[in-house]
């Protein structure tokens, strides 16, 4: 082996790397070859410096991520937390909504031509629908546990929301889809639809203007318990 | 195992599941981090990079399809990092020693890297190097990613990517032992 051939194998070589034939090619050339020898002396000082740091970095704490800041409203806080907030009657009945709400299951799945919606919600039955058709369902759903459906759905509706940014045809179509459900007074689907673009920020640098004059149009207060 | 956990959690998150999510980032926060803050010269960048990227894996798990999730966060991150610094045309990374973020320079009773000069002269001289360089030595020395995983994340051929490893280890080292170097700093590419 070569000098040329050897050296680009010595920091692999200080990493511990090397499969075993090749190791032994290598530490076969070095016992021939100063050079060598100085070279993976050097690296691996370099290495047991890099290793020493990152040891000592890893005992500092960093900065915890705030989830709040990711995760839609209602999902960051368990469930079982609120409702053991809640007293007597209402944790009664919150705990009857909840379990409604926790056998909803939303998928969004593509085939990279139509987006599939498939959803299944106690008392209205499963829908799936071709295309970019999403079946009313916010709208339906009592108003005790309208908060719990959307915040089950709109995972779902951010896969929606990312398979659409991806082109400029599709994301026309899905600024289009926010303001037919706004004149059909489907607000709740509008509303998840278009905070679901938003979190991406594609759609948010895509639709800056478009989401704008989308958003004045969406009622400020919010159908809530 | 700790592969097949990392691919239930980021499963369960494609399926809406948050504690699922909560569980990865606080699995991955602290490296993410501590690659970001090595990468970008800077803790405000790092935490920003790192919330984006943490943004992106919950709207896009849905799209994991197998293979190696550290390969897949880093290689997020990287991206996102890099479209950071260029989306807000930010000068090149500022010394490591300028941030008040850092970890306080007095070494503790129970660190390991007993030699401050070291510790600073290994500062100044990672500063030194292009960030994909950096960012290669962190991944594959103190994360322990192997160089075709490390090849990924950086999106460079493994033989390339070998060479550019033993130069830059070298390069330290010169750096290292002679602290005035060449100066040169390189922006974020």
């Amino acid at each position: 082996m070569l000098c040329r051939e050897a050296k680009v194998l010595l920091a692999d070589l200080s990493l511990g790397d090397l499969p075993a034939a090749r190791r032994t090619e290598v530490e076969a050339h070095l016992s021939s070859c100063a050079s060598c020898r100085a070279r993976v002396e050097a690296i691996g000082e370099s290495v047991e410096a890099l290793r020493r740091a990152a040891d000592e970095e890893r005992r500092i704490p960093v900065p915890p991520v705030d989830l709040s800041r990711i995760l839609p409203k209602g999902t960051s806080v368990p469930l079982l937390r609120r409702i053991l907030r809640a007293s007597g009657r209402i944790a009664a009945v919150l705990l009857c909504a909840i379990g409604l709400a926790s056998l909803l299951s939303a998928e969004a799945r593509t085939d990279g031509r139509s987006l599939t919606l498939s959803f299944a919600l106690p008392g209205t039955g499963a829908r799936n629908t071709p295309g970019i058709a999403i079946p009313p369902l916010a709208l339906e759903v009592s108003p005790l546990i309208r908060r719990e459906v959307e915040a089950a759905l709109l995972p779902a509706f951010r896969g929606i929301a990312t398979w659409m940014v991806e082109s400029e045809e599709r994301h026309a179509e899905a600024m289009s889809l926010v303001a037919r459900w706004l004149d059909e007074r489907r607000v709740n689907d509008a509303r998840l639809l278009a905070s679901a673009l938003a979190s991406t920020r594609e759609g948010l640098s895509l639709t800056q203007e478009a989401m704008l004059e989308v958003a004045g149009r969406l009622p400020d207060r919010r159908p809530g318990w | 195992m700790e592969a097949a956990e990392d691919r239930a959690l980021v499963e369960r998150t494609a399926a809406g599941d948050a504690r699922a999510f909560e569980a990865f980032v606080r699995r991955w926060e602290g490296p993410l981090y501590r690659f970001l803050r090595r990468t970008t010269g800077s803790s405000d960048l790092a935490e920003e990079a790192r919330h984006l990227t943490f943004v992106r894996i919950y709207t896009r798990a849905g799209r994991f399809r197998g293979g190696s999730v550290p390969v897949w966060l880093f290689r997020t991150a990287w991206r996102v990092a890099a479209n950071l610094r260029r989306d807000e045309g930010r000068a090149a990374p500022a010394f490591l020693d300028a941030d008040p973020n850092l970890p306080d320079r007095a070494p503790g009773p129970d660190l390991r890297l007993a030699d401050e000069e070291e510790r600073e002269s290994l500062r100044a001289s990672l500063e030194r190097l292009p960030p994909r360089d950096r960012a290669a030595l962190w991944l594959r020395v103190a994360e322990g990613m192997s160089l075709a995983e490390t090849a990924r994340v950086l999106r460079l051929p493994p033989s390339t990517l070998r060479y550019r490893i033993y130069l830059a280890l070298r390069r330290l080292k010169r750096e290292m032992t002679s602290p005035s170097g060449s100066g040169e700093r390189h922006a974020l590419s």
